[in-house]
């Protein structure tokens, strides 16, 4: 009887813990705004005010997680989390990693737990993280312009435009808040004057590699006060970066055609005929797409062909690539298949106990396993190999760095400590295999990512941008007639090359240690390889930097070059493909390659490292 | 050595040892071997012309579990049930049976032999995956849980298989179609599971149910092929009863558990709150949904499975009653016979009933939770009327169940079809006695009615169940008799 | 061990296989059942060996019915099928391990009844061969095997000798002598009468369902009745025909058949005998045998044939002639099937 009481018992309370329900939810009214910055981007924090109103006595703990897809599953993820009284507010910040392949991001809230549906009902979430895959640049349209012409520019391209939603006196003057983009178009008229702060800030991004374009309507005069511009150039080169001056819808000689004429004829076309519903483009837009040189007027120069060609280059430093041994593979699975079924079988049925089969044919697989994985851990190694790349421009009178960081690692396993970067490493994620699991991202002073980011046999590859103030100096002494250099650059230099105004190299015979001096010598028997006009440097590919690192650091690194006022024919992606790759315009630049990570945090280093900063920038003799 | 323990199920030892011996395992499992071998070679020689070699081991994965469940669809599947059927139509399995061997260990032994293969099939193709793996483009954990994720839908197979060859079913084209719907259901769910991004932790719960749908479905055929191979007068609804109520007592555990598992990678922390009957639930509509859909389902397979049952538990039934009052009331509920199914039937309907009756649901809108409430009301009365008309009538039989459901339903569906009625509730009064007269536009009209025709019905019968029931309760058992030669020993 | 078959009754669909059968047999007997096709022999052994519920009646093994309890039933049972093994891709020892671990024989015992059995029926160079490859003499072996592997006290058998080989018969014969001596109670339906008729003690006679006689062979002979008209056929010799009956004589029930062998003196003998009132019938097969039917028991006869001796007459023996069951199969059944 005892027994069946308990029985009955046991039974009530599973009945009722299956029908557990979640506790209806306390009124909750979740307030949370982006607070507003000048530009999207991962290293700009967003921000959310939280703000928690019930009727309840008891704190309540809000959990925002951001999250990060890719094939629909979730690759990044952030949480931010805060307990709140009733009544109370707080402010989140996000610090986005820039993630590059991923997209399709999303915030969940959840409120002691319990997820909500639809917090931000009325955020537009897509304009903050959106971005289209085929550009990396924002538009920006400064206040003075029509504001018709952000309805434009979204077509045919469909670019992520967005008007800035405060005036342009306000905006930032942090460079790092310009650097989640690749590139920035600015459409300015006029009547749009960018304050100092933020004109010294756009050309330090651009120095760090920042491509920046400035757009002019027709018919405007040509802004004088602009940054970086020089008389008679509409493409210069500064540091990593590049700034391109263009006149928008300039029609040449082609009479009646002006842009206000076309801007006239949208507005009309769009009051005349509303969208009707369901349909995807207004009427303006189609009328639009009916305009050839309408069209043709709207192209600016295309950030990613200028991008793209420019980080082409990387693709030649320290990719790993894991190799699997196919053919011992092939014939260690010819062996096992011949002996896991047909002569275990031939054998015990033989011996009349087929039965054994279920016990040989598993042993006989974990065993072949263990095989293959001895095999490939020998093929591949076992020691974590990591390899980075950073290109520093060093602009010893500012006393300014910009470094282009490319690290790549290949490991056996997961490794057990974080990667560890500077605050003021900027930090970009190319992850192009699948993962195995979702990374969290450690939030940390020094900022960190998780070693699970790591995938076991798969190259992870991470790009930094730096920019900042450094002492490193390389100083250079005419002494006799000729140079010597003193290596303050905090590392030994294992070659470098100094070119002087009328074209002479010279070069380092020998590796200067820290703080070491050495006298330069001519640098005939070093003659730059002539490379093919319209070489692109992606083209340059599985090239050993140890054999030709002066041409190909020098076509990284060439100076600004002069070019014709553009025609409105040219091509302008054509237009910066030609550029010369050669050493010429390197005047007055050294280059110098160290062998330790003076410029960039390194991140992780394996027990295999393979370091190469290379360090340029003007010089001046003292 | 013999690999002959004595605690091995001796049925299961019995098909492994045919099963290695059978010429199409035979060739499946060579020819299983030689696609992975030719899949290596496609590999090594043509890699660099497929494409994207980052995906190449996903593809590779992705076509060697197409390959392996096509090979445990016609090992465990095909094969099994053809031999199965074989043996039922050749009597080899009644002389099998005329031992101490009951049809529990019997089907115990064929799903053991079907577990065995897959995992004897799976454990051949292990390094194949491995390799899969170090091609690129899948993880460990992927493979593994796309495994896992597929594993209740061959233990399906293998357990429709088993009460297919146990109907001693075994035309090709007939299998090819009860084989082939469950397994294309099965890995079509697992799929678009997978490819809607499973690891994002909201889906989890959402896999976690199914896999435990899957699985509840696979114990519901091993139940009802134990039933199949019971003798006609023996307890054949005994199996079948016992698991439905276990169904009704996990299916919201296992509702439960899906979330908890789920726990570990959200943010949500767990709540337990003690539900009482009769109290209204805000948000867990679809909880409530969930255990009405269960119970329902319950009820239904229940009072379905009445249907062509005697009217009395047999001799032999009678004879198998335990010694405990309490357990003869539960042996009662799940024994063969129909009054126990009919109170079983009852037993189950009413919390759902009237929780749902408490106001839990909304009435006045054509949820799915009143239409699942009118349906075994419906069927209640239609075992019920059939029941009462067997009683006056023994010589029916099944004919009974057939009469009540062409007078009931049958003809007014084909009157109102048929006939130039307009749609209004005054015609529309025909469809009363079918689960079609919620049409009538109140939804509280037609439960009331319904439920009026199945407690009248029940009414009627509730002497007859009364006595039935005191007569399983209180009659004797005699004790066991036993055989001399035991008593020799 | 006494089995019971009580008033068994089975209908299938609209035939009445098995109509209130009843009888019963003992350790240590052998029982014929014999019937013509499909008078309800299959159905009648099916119910017995509890594949098959009656739908009226019962089987009783010492009072243990086997419609309540089959379980405990199966355990005494072994039952071997009139339809050969025909598991595909099984060695003959794997199957009757298969069927000893049925019956929870485990480890030594189970290795040293399997043994025994393979011995016993000669399968031991057969162990491992696969079943469907064994001819229909071995698979029958097989069976019985099959049906012996758990020692049971009762043994079934349905048509065990059909297909055998005369050899194989033989054999088969002596195996069922040496169990019946070792008490098992053994019920073997066959066709081949006069083979029952060496190793049965008793017979049931079914047709259409229904039982005509039951017991042992003497007592059914005994209890065969006179034709309607009075007409008694004498036994045929072996090889004979039964004859018709020619003359009709009204034959009292306890009438006995005699053979009276002499040297060369039978009619003599002849007119010695008719001198006896109890004498009905006298008939000179051959100058050494005449045939004699004799009113009164066994016990009489002796008495009967004294005066013979009394009178010098050359007899070398007499003996009283049982009617063999293929006789009484013929006289009984009418050969209807259904």
């Amino acid at each position: 009887m005892k027994r069946i009481a308990s029985l009955l018992c046991l039974l009530c309370v599973a009945w009722h813990v299956a029908l557990a329900a979640p506790s209806p939810s306390e009124k909750l009214d979740l307030d949370a705004t982006v607070l507003p910055s000048v530009l999207p981007g991962e290293f700009e924090p967003v921000q959310f005010a939280v703000r928690v109103s019930n009727h309840g006595m008891f704190p309540m703990k809000v959990d925002l997680v951001y999250q990060e897809y890719r094939r629909n599953q979730v690759k990044l993820r952030m949480t931010r989390s805060a307990f709140l009284t009733p009544g109370s507010s707080t402010v989140l910040r996000f610090y986005r990693v820039e993630s590059g392949s991923f997209g399709n991001p999303d915030f969940q809230v959840y409120v002691n737990g319990k997820y909500l549906d639809s917090p931000f009902a009325g955020l537009q979430m897509a304009s903050l993280y959106k971005r289209s895959n085929n550009t990396l640049s924002s538009i920006l349209v400064g206040g003075g312009l029509p504001v018709e012409l952000v309805e434009y520019v979204s077509f045919p391209d469909r670019r992520l435009v967005m008007a800035s939603p405060i005036p342009l006196s306000q905006w930032s003057e942090d460079p790092k808040d310009y650097f989640s983009w690749q590139g920035h178009e600015i459409w300015l008229s006029p009547k749009d004057v960018l304050p100092d702060g933020v004109k010294r800030a756009l050309l330090e991004w651009v120095r760090a590699g920042g491509q920046l374009v400035y757009v002019y309507l027709a018919d405007d005069p040509w802004p004088e006060e602009l940054p970086g511009r020089l008389p008679g150039e509409h493409i210069q080169k500064l540091g990593l970066g590049r700034v391109v001056h263009f006149r928008m819808f300039a029609f040449g000689n082609k009479a009646g055609l002006n842009y206000r004429t076309f801007l006239e004829k949208w507005k009309e076309l769009n009051e005349t005929h509303p969208n009707p519903k369901g349909k995807k483009v207004s009427p303006g837009e189609e009328f639009m797409t009916h305009s050839p040189e309408f069209l043709e007027a709207m192209r600016t120069p295309s950030i990613q062909s200028v991008y793209g060609s420019y980080h082409g280059a990387w693709q030649i430093f320290g990719l790993f690539e894991p190799k699997v041994p196919l053919t011992l593979l092939l014939v260690m699975m010819i062996l096992f298949s011949v002996l896991v079924f047909p002569l275990s079988h031939w054998y015990y049925r033989r011996k009349g106990n087929v039965l054994m089969l279920l016990v040989s044919t598993p042993a006989c697989s974990f065993l072949f396993c263990l095989l293959i994985l001895l095999v490939i851990t020998f093929s591949d190694g076992w020691r974590i190999r990591t390899s980075t790349m950073g290109i520093t421009y060093l602009d010893q009178a500012e006393r300014l760095a910009v470094t282009e960081a490319h690290l790549s690692l290949l490991a056996p396993y997961v490794p057990t400590s974080d990667f560890q970067f500077d605050r003021e490493d900027r930090l970009s994620i190319h992850l192009d295999h699948a993962n195995e699991e979702t990374i969290v991202l450690a939030d940390q002073p020094g900022q960190c990512l998780h070693p699970r980011i790591v995938t076991p046999r798969r190259p992870l590859n991470l790009h930094t941008k730096r920019l900042e103030h450094r002492g490193e100096r390389l100083r250079v002494i005419e002494v006799d007639g000729g140079l010597e250099v003193v290596n303050g650059l905090g590392a030994e230099v294992e070659a470098l090359c100094l070119v002087r105004e009328n074209g002479e190299r010279l070069v380092a015979p020998l590796p200067i240690p820290a703080g070491g001096r050495a006298r330069l010598v001519p640098a005939l028997e070093w003659k730059p390889k002539q490379l093919p006009d319209g070489t692109m440097e992606s083209d340059i590919v599985g090239t050993n930097p140890n054999d030709h690192w002066i041409d190909q650091m020098l076509s990284l690194c060439s100076n600004s070059c002069r070019v014709e006022e553009a025609n409105r024919s040219l091509d302008v992606d054509k237009l910066f493909a030609s550029l010369p790759k050669s050493c010429d315009g390197f005047q007055n630049m050294f280059c110098a390659v160290l062998r330790k990570p003076v410029f960039y945090s390194p991140g992780f280093q394996g027990k295999m490292a393979d370091n190469t900063q290379i360090v340029f920038g003007p010089w001046k003799a003292e | 050595m013999r690999f002959t323990s004595d605690s091995l199920n001796p049925v299961f030892l019995k098909e492994i040892r045919q099963m290695f011996r059978n010429r199409s395992v035979l060739i499946l499992t060579s020819l299983l071997l030689i696609g992975e071998i030719a899949m290596l070679l496609i590999v090594r020689f043509f890699a660099d012309d497929i494409g994207d070699s980052d995906e190449l081991g996903q593809i590779c994965f992705i076509i060697q579990m197409a390959a392996i469940s096509l090979v445990i669809l016609l090992m465990t599947g095909f094969v099994q049930c053809s031999n199965f059927a074989k043996e039922r139509q050749n009597m080899d399995l009644d002389y099998s049976r005329l031992s101490v061997l009951t049809p529990f260990t019997i089907v115990c032994g064929k799903v053991l032999t079907s577990v065995a293969m897959i995992a004897f099939i799976f454990s051949m193709c292990l390094p194949f995956m491995f390799i899969a793996y170090f091609l690129g483009g899948i993880s460990i954990m992927e493979i593994c849980s796309i495994v896992l994720a597929l594993m209740p839908v061959y233990f399906l197979i293998s357990l429709v298989s088993v009460l297919l060859g146990a109907t001693g079913m075994k035309s090709a084209e007939t299998l090819t179609v009860l084989l082939g719907a469950p397994s294309l259901l099965g890995l079509g769910v697992n799929l678009a599971i997978y490819s809607s991004g499973w690891r994002h932790s909201r889906h989890l719960s959402y896999i976690l149910r199914i896999e435990f749908g899957i699985l509840l479905v696979a114990g519901l055929f091993f139940a009802w092929s134990i039933g199949v191979l019971t003798q006609r007068k023996a307890n054949t609804m005994f199996w079948s009863r016992v698991y439905i109520l276990l169904i009704a007592v996990l299916g919201p555990v296992l509702f439960l558990l899906s979330r908890l598992a789920c726990w570990p990678f959200t943010h949500q922390t767990p709540y337990f709150v003690y539900f009482f009957l009769g109290n209204p639930m805000t948000e867990s509509y679809i909880q409530l949904c969930v255990w009405v859909i269960v119970w329902t389902a319950c009820v239904l397979l229940v009072v379905a499975g009445s249907l062509g049952e005697r009217m009395e538990p047999g001799p032999r039934v009678m004879a198998e009653r335990p010694r405990n009052r309490f357990l003869r009331l539960l042996h009662f509920l799940c024994s063969s016979g129909r009054a126990g199914a009919l109170v079983l039937g009852w037993l189950l309907f009413l919390p759902v009933f009237l929780s749902l009756v408490c106001g839990l649901a909304d009435w006045s809108s054509e949820s799915i939770i009143w239409l699942l409430a009118t349906l075994p009301l419906y069927l209640l009365f239609y075992a019920q009327a059939s029941a009462i008309l067997v009683r006056y009538f023994p010589s029916l039989g099944w004919a009974a169940v057939v009469i009540v459901i062409g007078v009931f339903v049958v003809f007014p569906v084909l009157c109102i079809a048929l006939c130039p009625f307009e749609s209004n509730a005054s015609e529309r009064i025909w469809l009363l006695t079918t689960p079609f007269g919620l049409e009538l536009g109140d939804p509280t009209r037609s439960v009331a009615v319904s439920a009026v025709l199945a407690i009248v019905s029940g009414c009627w019968l509730l002497p007859y169940y009364c006595d039935n029931l005191r007569r399983h309760l209180y009659e004797e058992v005699p004790p066991p008799p036993v055989l001399h030669k035991e008593e020799q020993k | 061990m006494k089995i019971k078959i009580d008033g068994v009754t089975k209908r299938y669909r609209n035939t009445l296989a098995a109509d209130h059968v009843s009888f019963s047999f003992e350790s240590g007997k052998i029982y014929g059942f014999v019937g013509p096709n499909g008078a309800g022999k299959t159905t009648t052994i099916k119910v017995m060996s509890t594949l098959v519920q009656p739908d009226e009646g019962d089987v009783f093994f010492d009072d243990i019915s086997t419609v309540l309890y089959p379980e405990l039933v199966r355990r005494v049972l072994g039952y071997m099928p009139d339809a050969l093994p025909s598991y595909k891709d099984i060695q003959v020892w794997e199957y009757l391990d298969f069927f000893a671990r049925t019956f929870g024989l485990k480890g030594e015992k189970r290795r040293k009844r399997l043994a025994d059995i393979e011995e016993f029926t000669g399968l031991v160079p057969l162990r491992e061969k696969i079943i469907d490859g064994l001819s229909k003499g071995m698979k029958q072996r097989v069976s019985l095997a099959r049906a012996l592997v758990s020692d049971p006290e009762v043994l079934v058998l349905d048509e065990p000798a059909a297909g055998l080989d005369p050899r194989a018969r033989i054999d088969l014969r002596n195996l069922l002598k040496i169990l019946a001596s070792q008490g098992k109670a053994i019920l073997l339906s066959s066709h081949i009468l006069s083979e029952l008729q060496d190793i049965c003690d008793g017979a049931v006679i079914i047709e259409r369902g229904k039982v005509l006689a039951s017991g042992s062979i003497e007592e059914i002979g005994k209890k065969m009745s006179p034709t309607s008209d009075g007409t008694v056929v004498p036994p045929p010799l072996p090889g004979e025909t039964p004859a018709t009956p020619t003359v009709p004589v009204s034959l009292p029930a306890e009438a006995r058949y005699l053979v009276v062998t002499s040297l060369g003196a039978s009619e003599a003998v002849r007119t010695k005998l008719l001198e006896d009132p109890d004498v009905l019938k006298v008939e000179v097969l051959t100058e050494d045998e005449v045939h004699v039917t004799i009113r009164g028991e066994d016990e009489q006869v002796p008495r009967k044939m004294a005066p013979l001796f009394a009178a010098g007459l050359p007899v070398t023996g007499f003996h009283i002639r049982k009617m063999a069951l293929e006789e009484i199969f013929m006289r009984i059944t009418s050969g209807e099937v259904q």
